[in-house]
């Protein structure tokens, strides 16, 4: 807004032949062009790793050139780059919790960028609360680097705003035709004065600034705002990451040193549990269950998110929130069919059993977001006779199924 | 105690597998109207028989409507199937005769009726030409002897076979035919007259399929407070509450029972919450208390991300 001067505009109400334009518009304001649209960054080529690795191909073998075969054997033998980094990520287990806490910045950039893993403390998803604080304080200007969250409230307020005027549009046109009908008779009547036909429709304040503030806004405060933000990850995609990929390090945040991987998994299974269980880990611990699947679906190349908010276990992304809306949401069943827990009523009824009205429930509130339910079964193998360490052994006894569902209606799904 | 519906308490509820039924039209609106429950209806209609968006009798009530009829002393179950065998065999050829012998002499009359209507509509139909023709048809003959035509089929068709004339053959054949199709016996929708004469002492304790334990307490109290309960199960409940009647009112509740120490999950608590604030209602859940019998709490969650 260039004018400093408060700005009355006073629009005219109806026709303006049988009353003239009134005089009393103090000065109108021009109409603001439409605001250029924040343009995106190119997440294509921001998210183009899928995993936080570096890997080079190898280079293209050429039949007729015996030499490009020895360019292979060489690159096989002697990668140029390094697809882990060194030294690897690091990530401090939280007890209180019970979650894996990433604060240097490079690493955050690196789990958000490629793979969208974790969530930022004090962001919905991606951890952006730096740029919303120094927005906050003007540092940044106000249609600088969007973050996701202030995109999402800019359009329900302009859906709002819109709502808004359609219903008030709606309106005049509705009393518009009853006194065309002459079901009503108009309460401003010619006859009582041209300035009672005048209806002020709606009076626009420019905002205004004191002088002392105005000038402070022309040079940017140069304060430098300390990021407060870490990037937080569930228990299962730190142990991804740590133990599928090998990228990260984990330390205890008690003793800062770091936790050897084969202890890892016991600790992080006896975290699944609140309060923490010291002993006697199950193999259908919620842990076992989630990595299990969380694996599972992370090998095929879906991006899982946690799907708390849509009351499932996970969400699965095609190639990232920022890219599509998720397709599925996934719910975890444990499945006891192995003889062993035949006679475990417990699990084979209490665990295993659910209510009709609560697949019911999930299913409409899935479907209410446009997501395909996605019910896996996890097979619990019985519990092992020797405890083994091999975590890859661990998780091969673990057998995983799925099936799709939908509500189906007749007069709805016709096409 | 009978009310408008001339219901006399306690009423039968049956039970077929395990499934509790009123067949009869008046125990149902007596049951909606008096003790507000409505229960499902669930039989085809004869008339359309090919679609399934409305229901006629016979009416299924929940198992916590007819737990909650019974504890009242509204309603006493029976077994239908049993009851219905034990009465056949419990039958005199003596009640059988009288039971025939009535339900003839109940189609007679109604055969009676019908044919009286089909002769004045005849006669209304003919007036006219009659009096217009004058010709000394054998139409005037029929007109007196319409009163006799009872006496008339009991006479040996042989008088007639000689009868030079066949006008009057024809229609005698054609009102034979029409009295033995016009015989029809109304199919009662109760078994209760016939089989059901003996009762059972009520009240039986003796309901098959209990209520569970943690949606009972629940439905009695929403009830006690005056909601109109209905089934929830495709809504994702076990009840739907409405404040009056579900024809005069949305429900406002989406209702499930628990356990008063069960766990819930977290992400059940937001599923619930998604799904009453989806369709702009709240998701109750409650239980009763299990130190205090009789004393049932009850939560409301709304999803506020809406």
């Amino acid at each position: 807004m260039t004018s400093s001067t408060p700005s009355i505009t006073i629009t005219p109400a109806g026709s303006t032949a049988a009353h003239p334009a009134p005089t009393i518009s103090l000065s109108v304001t021009p109409v603001p062009p439409v605001p250029p649209r924040y343009k995106k960054p190119n997440y294509h080529v921001l998210h183009a790793l899928p995993l936080p690795l570096t890997t080079t191909p190898l280079p293209p073998l050429i039949p007729h050139n015996p030499l490009s075969l020895l360019h292979i054997i060489v690159a096989y033998l002697f990668p140029g780059t390094n697809s882990h980094p060194s030294p690897l990520h690091v990530g401090i287990f939280h007890a209180s919790t019970h979650a894996i806490h990433v604060t240097s910045q490079d690493t955050i950039k690196a789990f958000w960028n490629h793979g969208f893993f974790g969530k930022g403390s004090l962001s919905r998803s991606e951890p952006t609360w730096v740029i919303r604080r120094r927005r906050a304080l003007g540092v940044i200007g106000l249609d600088e680097a969007l973050t996701s969250e202030e995109v999402t409230e800019r359009r329900r307020g302009e859906r709002k705003e819109f709502k808004r005027e359609r219903a008030r549009a709606e309106r005049e046109r509705r009393e518009k035709q009853l006194v065309e009908e002459g079901k009503i008779v108009k309460e401003a009547d010619g006859d009582e004065g041209e300035a009672a036909a005048v209806v002020v429709k709606s009076i626009t304040f420019a905002a205004v600034e004191p002088p002392s503030s105005r000038r402070k806004s022309l040079e940017r405060p140069a304060v430098e705002v300390e990021d407060l933000e870490h990037l937080q990850l569930t228990l299962e995609e730190a142990f991804f990451l740590a133990f599928g990929l090998g990228v990260l390090e984990i330390k205890d945040s008690k003793t800062d040193e770091k936790i050897p991987q084969k202890d890892l998994l016991s600790l992080f299974r006896s975290h699944s549990y609140f309060p923490p269980h010291t002993s006697g880990l199950q193999p259908d611990d919620p842990f076992m269950l989630n990595y299990v699947v969380y694996h599972h679906f992370r090998s095929l190349g879906w991006v899982v998110k946690p799907g708390i908010k849509f009351a499932v276990d996970y969400l699965l992304y095609n190639r990232g929130p920022v890219f599509t809306h998720a397709e599925f949401a996934v719910l975890i069943l444990p499945a006891y069919s192995h003889p062993h827990w035949d006679s475990d009523s417990l699990r084979k009824e209490g665990r295993e059993k659910k209510p009709w009205h609560w697949l019911h429930c999930v299913n409409r509130v899935s479907s209410q977001v446009k997501k395909t339910l996605i019910l896996v079964y996890v097979e619990i193998p019985p519990p092992p006779a020797v405890e083994c360490a091999n975590v890859s052994k661990i998780l091969s006894r673990y057998k995983v199924r799925e099936v799709a569902l939908r509500r189906w209606l007749v007069s709805r799904n016709r096409d | 105690m009978a009310s408008q519906w001339g219901v006399v308490e306690p009423f039968i509820i049956y039970l077929v597998e395990g499934r509790y039924f009123l067949y009869d039209a008046n125990v149902v609106s007596h049951v909606r109207e008096m003790h507000r429950m409505c229960g499902c209806l669930t039989g085809t209609l004869p008339q359309i028989p090919q679609q399934n968006v409305f229901l006629g009798l016979p009416l299924e009530l929940m198992t916590e409507e007819a737990a909650l009829l019974v504890e009242k002393g509204a309603g006493y179950v029976v077994d239908d199937v049993k009851s219905h065998e034990r009465g056949l065999k419990a039958m005199m050829e003596a009640d059988k005769q009288a039971f025939l012998a009535a339900r003839e002499a109940e189609s007679v009359r109604e055969m009676q009726v019908l044919l009286k209507a089909a002769e004045e509509r005849k006669k209304a139909y003919k007036t006219p030409k009659a009096s217009s023709l004058k010709d000394g048809d054998d139409g005037g003959e029929d007109g007196e002897a319409e009163d006799a035509s009872e006496e008339m089929e009991e006479e040996p068709s042989s008088a007639t076979v000689f009868d030079p004339d066949t006008k009057p053959k024809n229609s005698r054949n054609s009102q034979d035919i029409s009295s033995t199709a016009l015989r029809y016996y109304p199919v009662p929708s109760t078994s209760m007259p016939l089989y059901h004469k003996p009762l059972p002492p009520p009240p039986l304790s003796s309901l098959a399929p209990v209520p569970s334990k943690t949606s009972y307490p629940l439905y009695k109290h929403l009830h006690a407070n005056s909601y109109f309960l209905s089934p929830g199960l495709r809504f994702g409940c076990q009840f739907m509450a409405y404040p009056g009647d579900p024809l005069r009112f949305h429900s406002h509740f989406v209702v499930t029972g628990m356990g008063w120490d069960e766990e819930i999950e977290m992400r059940d608590i937001v599923g619930g919450g998604r799904l009453g604030t989806g369709v702009k209602k709240a998701w109750m859940i409650g239980g009763e208390d299990k130190d205090k019998p009789g004393t049932v709490r009850t939560f409301c969650v709304e999803w506020g991300g809406f």
